[in-house]
């Protein structure tokens, strides 16, 4: 008895805790999950996977822990707080030259599992794999497992940055028509259509070239072409909401606008948000590709899947080598987003949920 | 109807209007100064500024913006897209010139692609979770997530370089002129097969997905019951009972499908060295030929905004259960 009683008072299952678990059902979705962590750990470990400095080492007598200190700038601004030791923070250091010649009785040194840096040339020049290079050089001899790594850093950040900047234009513009109404609503819908008008690569080629080529222009370009869909979507789930029961009784309460969007209104449609986003972020990646190689993107040394994209297409007759790694990359991720999207959609909509 | 129609024409002028606007600011806020671009190119420095002058006066560049936005609007409501600013030809005749190679590309590979995706979406969902539903769903959403200039590298490598079977450069060999009328034709066909194939598969990719979800909902009415309580046929059920109740949805997508025929896909046509519309585009970016950048974009969104219309209408017409009043 006591315990039925408990069994009622018990919460109820709340929205997220019932989607996750109809995710967790889907195995494809798990596996596309699984992949866009694996990318997005790649990315932030970059420093510790691929660097021709050491994660840790004993070096003269002392311990230095070069690559660890990489990992921390991930922390933005923390490149200027948090410093390398000498004489890793000197330009032109090379560490394992060094390490073979100056090694004294008990130093030891904990290297990456690549042990170069993306942007560090050698004279093997397109050099297919081999067990010093696992995928290969590039056209300047610089190690390819090393670009790739770094390359899925660039990859990832564009597109959750890209992605998160047109979801906040999206959100705001959306809520702005479809709360007021009215003339706003009348210019913004406006606006909406027109964008829409434009094939999106045109535009964001012709706004790209405002400014000079860097990852920052192409995901705020990015940011700034792709937000139509979540107005149009917020636009339609607030003009639905806003004369809703709970949206009057917030009102009559005295809650003002923004609270009534932000804790009451956007609360009930964000769940289909996230499916855009992730969707979105598959789509940044592809584009942010092609822009680096038609050399409106991330610019050279940097790399980029693109980028290494475009070198394996000038040299395609001489080093199909580097033909595979971008292209295998660049499917996974939009596959993995992709799939994550899809299960997201289906997990988070309640009607798929009940049948 | 024709009030609909005349409600609707009336309020493309603003977005005409708009579009217009966007266009304008994206294209002349761009750095860089168009005349200095090319006088660059010119070594004598006393010729090299005499020229920047006189480009500069002839595109009104020291005009203020706004003088310069009613002339270009002036001259466009009399269509006249002016001259390109990288080499004096008529941009009109530019433009026509590439639309011939982005069009039959894009007309090929949208053939092809409902060719082969309509049959396939009918049968997946004929035999909804049968063995070639699933086989050609994981298939196909394994193409889908393959952006076009991945498979473009891929088959170009195995087609063009490794077995050397076709052509990837250009539209015609270098020794075209001397070719047979029938010699040319396939010299045509070998060097768009890639490109094509290339715009086709994420098409087809994403209509049979189309085809199979609006089949698997038609299949639920009660007139697909009521066709096989008659006796009919499976395959008269689903093809003329179901399938053709699927067209109607189809009509959004040929509102799709025609700003994608003539826009042409710049990574493509330039991997391809394609002289199309798309590629056209990418060199005017990169010369600031702002009357040509100018002209393409306008003319796109325009034709955008027109087959968006024409489709409303059509709905209409196809279904009559859609009133427009």
């Amino acid at each position: 008895m006591e315990d039925s009683i408990n069994e009622m008072k018990r919460k109820s299952e709340g929205f997220w805790r019932s989607s996750w678990r109809r995710f967790r059902k889907s195995k494809l979705g798990m596996i596309g999950l699984f992949l866009v962590l694996l990318l997005i750990g790649t990315g932030l470990l970059a420093p510790v996977l691929a660097n021709d400095q050491p994660i840790m080492c004993r070096f003269k007598g002392e311990i230095h822990a070069p690559g660890l200190v990489e990992l921390t700038w991930n922390i933005p601004f923390a490149k200027h707080v948090i410093k390398k030791s000498f004489p890793f923070d000197q330009a032109g250091f090379r560490f394992r030259k060094r390490f073979e010649r100056e090694k004294e009785e008990g130093d030891w040194a904990w290297l990456p599992p690549v042990p170069y840096h993306p942007n560090g040339t050698s004279t093997n020049v397109l050099q297919p794999a081999t067990t010093e290079h696992f995928i290969g050089t590039d056209e300047v001899g610089r190690d390819l497992a090393a670009r790739m790594i770094y390359g899925a850093r660039v990859s990832m950040l564009v597109g959750f940055v890209s992605v998160g900047i047109s979801t906040i234009i999206g959100l705001f513009l959306g809520c702005l028509a479809g709360y007021f109404g009215g003339i706003v609503d009348v210019l913004i819908s406006r606006l909406i259509e027109i964008v829409l008008c434009f094939p999106v690569f045109f535009l964001i080629v012709s706004i790209v070239v405002w400014r000079p080529p860097s990852i920052w222009n192409v995901m705020i370009v990015i940011g700034l072409v792709r937000w139509t869909g979540t107005a149009r979507y917020v636009r339609g789930e607030l003009i639905r909401l806003r004369d809703s029961e709970y949206a009057l009784a917030a009102r009559a309460l005295g809650a003002s606008s923004a609270r009534v969007i932000f804790r009451h209104l956007l609360p009930n449609s964000l769940a289909p948000i996230f499916v855009t986003v992730t969707f979105g972020i598959a789509a940044a990646i592809a584009v942010e590709a092609s822009l680096s190689w038609l050399g409106f993107g991330v610019q050279p040394p940097q790399a980029s899947w693109g980028n290494i994209l475009k070198q394996a297409y000038v040299n395609i007759q001489t080093a199909p080598h580097m033909i595979f790694p971008p292209c295998i990359a660049i499917f996974i991720a939009v596959l993995s987003y992709n799939l994550v999207g899809d299960t997201l959609r289906d997990a988070v909509d309640p009607r798929v949920a009940k049948s | 109807m024709f009030e609909y129609l005349v409600r609707r024409l009336l309020l493309l002028i603003p977005t005409l209007f708009g579009i217009t606007i966007v266009v304008f600011t994206i294209v002349t806020l761009a750095p860089g100064d168009p005349a200095a671009m090319r006088a660059s190119d010119i070594m004598d420095p006393e010729m090299s500024q005499r020229i920047q002058e006189d480009l500069t006066k002839r595109f009104d560049l020291d005009k203020p913006i706004h003088v310069r936005y009613v002339k270009w609007l002036g001259r466009l409501v009399t269509l006249d897209l002016g001259t390109s600013m990288s080499d004096d030809n008529p941009i009109f005749d530019k433009i026509a010139n590439a639309f011939w190679p982005t069009f039959s590309v894009n007309a090929a590979s949208v053939f092809l692609a409902f060719l082969i995706s309509v049959p396939i979406g009918i049968f997946a969902a004929a035999r909804r979770n049968g063995w070639f539903d699933r086989t050609s769903g994981v298939l196909l959403y394994g193409l889908y997530s393959v952006p076009s200039y991945v498979g473009a590298l891929l088959l170009v490598y195995w087609l063009g370089v490794k077995w050397d079977l076709l052509p990837f450069s250009g539209m015609y060999s270098d020794d075209y002129h001397t070719f047979s009328p029938m010699a040319k034709f396939f010299d045509q066909v070998s060097h768009m097969t890639i490109y094509v194939v290339c715009v086709m598969y994420g098409a087809l990719a994403f209509y049979s997905r189309f085809v199979r979800q609006n089949l698997l909902e038609v299949i639920q009415q009660d007139y697909m019951r009521t066709a096989r309580a008659k006796g009919l046929k499976e395959s008269v059920v689903i093809v003329k009972h179901g399938f053709r109740n699927t067209l109607i949805p189809f009509l959004t997508m040929i509102g799709l499908i025609v700003p994608s025929l003539i826009g042409g896909s710049v990574i493509l046509e330039y991997m391809f060295s394609w002289p199309g519309l798309g590629r056209l585009f990418f060199n005017a970016i990169q010369q600031r030929d702002h009357p040509m950048v100018m002209a393409l974009s306008t003319a796109t969104a325009v034709l955008v905004l027109f087959s968006t219309l024409i489709v409303d209408l059509l709905y209409g017409f196809v279904d009559p259960r859609v009133s427009h009043r």
